[in-house]
């Protein structure tokens, strides 16, 4: 069974099991199959077999469950973008996706009525079956193409390693479609029969409506950032009484502080706590450790873990050779669940990926080292940042902030509080003098680019400068601005 | 409710939303204007537990009683008022 008919068997076996909660909307498995078959056939119908993918609008709607399950049945990959991003980044999304058609919860509503059987035609192991936009540096955002194989080895390896129960879990998704993290609770909920429970954004807007949900999750599985979890923690009832059926936290998108799992064991004393790490080019998280008292008295900074089988996870120098134990390079990940490449960009793939020993190969630009067997990520090779667990390409900032007419010149450089990135600092230089105050100023720079930028993207803080501190190259110093910050 | 508990927490909520302009302006829409978020809600909240030992339950908190710097002086006052 590949893993569309892992999920439809479902509809068969349990074809009233709820495959998604998302507020007061509810998705049976056998709904679930029904629809996404009957919009494929209106797809294939429509447009044939051109294979462009088909683009989901929305924001946790069932809806988009039965949109990406119908592109796929279609033979024709998925875009998933959130409501969350403003319209000029979905227009670049689609300029360069060019989607056969984009498709809203009401459009799915109204397209997958019909009973119609899917068409015969079954994607293959290399076809692509989501492309997902992360920030790219040069303002342009990039789209990372996900096979079938990809994900079916990400998920085969979960399935295996967590030993998730046939329909008896239910997955918490704290994460937006468009992000791949929740690749982890999407598809390893559907492959098991399980709940997949949906944390929309006014949830987390409400605490008080955040905690209550949580409370009636009923929530086995839970996977989020750590910044979320740090979140919920500052609850004192946030413990096993509030989620009395949770069995692991699943963390992957950032930094996993020691603390905060040593926290989570003491008020979860029944669930397991896991530590993963991968880009979203090698399919979501290829590596996993389960961290437990022992990893917490040995490791003040928590190793991410080992390679899912089948993968090798190398950490080599700039000639690209492989080093020993305890010493600092370059991350590789090389195996089935790498990505193909960019959408679009030959450019950008050739620059990073590679064949090694005949397997596709990403660079990751992260750097790390093993000890004891695990892997340790210790930072960036570049300014790529992570905040709350969203990748951020620095240069894809200062890009859209140097579109806007009244910028001659900026620089953006992360806020570091307590050794991690907070948020992001924006220098800017005037294209002409404004009158207006700082808090004026700053709040129309936040307006504007957020026209064109997720709000996650934006910087927080913006300093005016008449002209920027230069190096010896005659380069903006970003050392210098980031110091006087 | 002393002048001086006022201005500490505006003092705090300045630091927390990274702007003054909290100071000066008692009706900005801290939501609206995105000095406040979800995370920032909560840094506050820690904050003002180690500043004032004043014990803000997050799964309690109503977001619209923070919605402006008057707002959250307000809410403030009146948890300091009954704690004593």
């Amino acid at each position: 069974m590949d893993l569309i008919e892992q999920i439809d068997h479902w509809a068969l076996a349990a074809p009233n099991a709820i495959a998604h909660i998302s507020g007061d909307q509810r998705l049976t498995y056998g709904e679930l199959r029904r629809r996404s078959d009957a919009l494929a056939a209106y797809l294939a119908k429509r447009f044939g077999n051109d294979r462009a993918p088909v683009a989901v609008l929305g924001h946790r709607e069932p809806e988009m469950l039965i949109a990406f399950l119908g592109a796929i049945k279609s033979h024709r990959p998925y875009v998933p973008l959130d409501t969350v991003l403003p319209q000029q980044r979905i227009d670049k999304i689609l300029a360069i996706s060019r989607p056969a058609l984009v498709l809203a919860p009401e459009d799915v509503a109204k397209l997958s009525g019909a009973d119609a059987p899917a068409p015969a035609i079954r994607a293959q192991r290399d076809d692509p079956f989501y492309i997902l936009f992360t920030s790219g540096s040069t303002g342009e955002p990039k789209g990372v193409i996900i096979t079938l194989g990809c994900l079916e080895h990400f998920v085969g390896w979960m399935l295996e390693e967590q030993k998730f129960v046939p329909l008896g879990e239910t997955f918490l998704n704290t994460a937006p479609f468009s992000f791949d993290l929740s690749v982890m609770d999407l598809y390893c909920s559907l492959a098991t029969g399980g709940t997949l429970f949906s944390i929309g954004r006014d949830l987390v807007a409400n605490p008080k409506m955040l905690y209550r949900a949580l409370g009636n999750s009923g929530a086995t599985t839970w996977v989020s950032t750590p910044s979320f979890a740090q979140m919920c923690l500052i609850e004192e009832k946030f413990t096993e009484a509030m989620l009395p059926r949770i069995r692991r936290f699943l963390f992957c998108g950032e930094t996993l502080a020691a603390q905060t799992a040593a926290r989570l064991l003491e008020r979860f004393p029944r669930a397991q706590v896991w530590n993963m790490y991968g880009p979203t080019e090698a399919t979501v998280a290829t590596t996993s450790v389960r961290i437990d008292l022992s990893i917490l008295e040995k490791y003040s900074a928590l190793p991410v873990g080992r390679g899912t089988p089948g993968t090798d996870v190398l950490v080599v120098n700039e000639a690209g050779e492989t080093l020993p134990a305890n010493e600092q390079g370059e991350i590789v990940i090389a195996g089935p669940n790498v990505s193909p490449g960019y959408l679009g960009r030959p450019e950008l793939t050739a620059a990073a990926f590679f064949k090694h020993c005949d397997r596709r190969a990403y660079r990751t630009g992260d750097r790390g080292r093993f000890r004891d067997g695990l892997l340790f990520f210790e930072g960036r090779m570049d300014s790529q940042l992570k905040l709350s667990g969203y990748r951020i390409e620095v240069g894809d900032v200062e890009a859209n902030l140097l579109a806007l007419p009244s910028v001659r010149d900026a620089v953006v450089t992360p806020v570091i509080k307590n050794g991690s990135a907070q948020s992001l600092a924006a220098f800017v230089v005037l294209s002409s003098r404004i009158e207006a105050s700082h808090f004026e100023l700053t709040q129309s720079m936040r307006r504007q680019l957020a026209e064109r930028l997720p709000v996650y993207m934006l910087p927080r803080k913006f300093v005016f400068l008449d002209a920027f501190p230069l190096t010896a190259n005659g380069k903006a110093d970003r050392a210098r601005l980031a110091q006087s910050l | 409710m002393s002048a001086v508990f006022r201005e500490q927490a505006l003092q705090l909520l300045a630091s927390v939303a990274e702007t003054d302009e909290v100071r000066s302006n008692l009706e900005l829409p801290l939501y609206e204007c995105q000095l406040l978020d979800s995370i920032k809600t909560v840094e506050l909240m820690v904050r003002i537990e180690e500043e004032f030992g004043l014990k803000i339950s997050p799964s309690e908190f109503e977001r619209e009683n923070w919605e402006t710097p008057r707002k959250i002086i307000a809410d403030l006052e009146s948890r300091m008022q009954v704690n004593v």
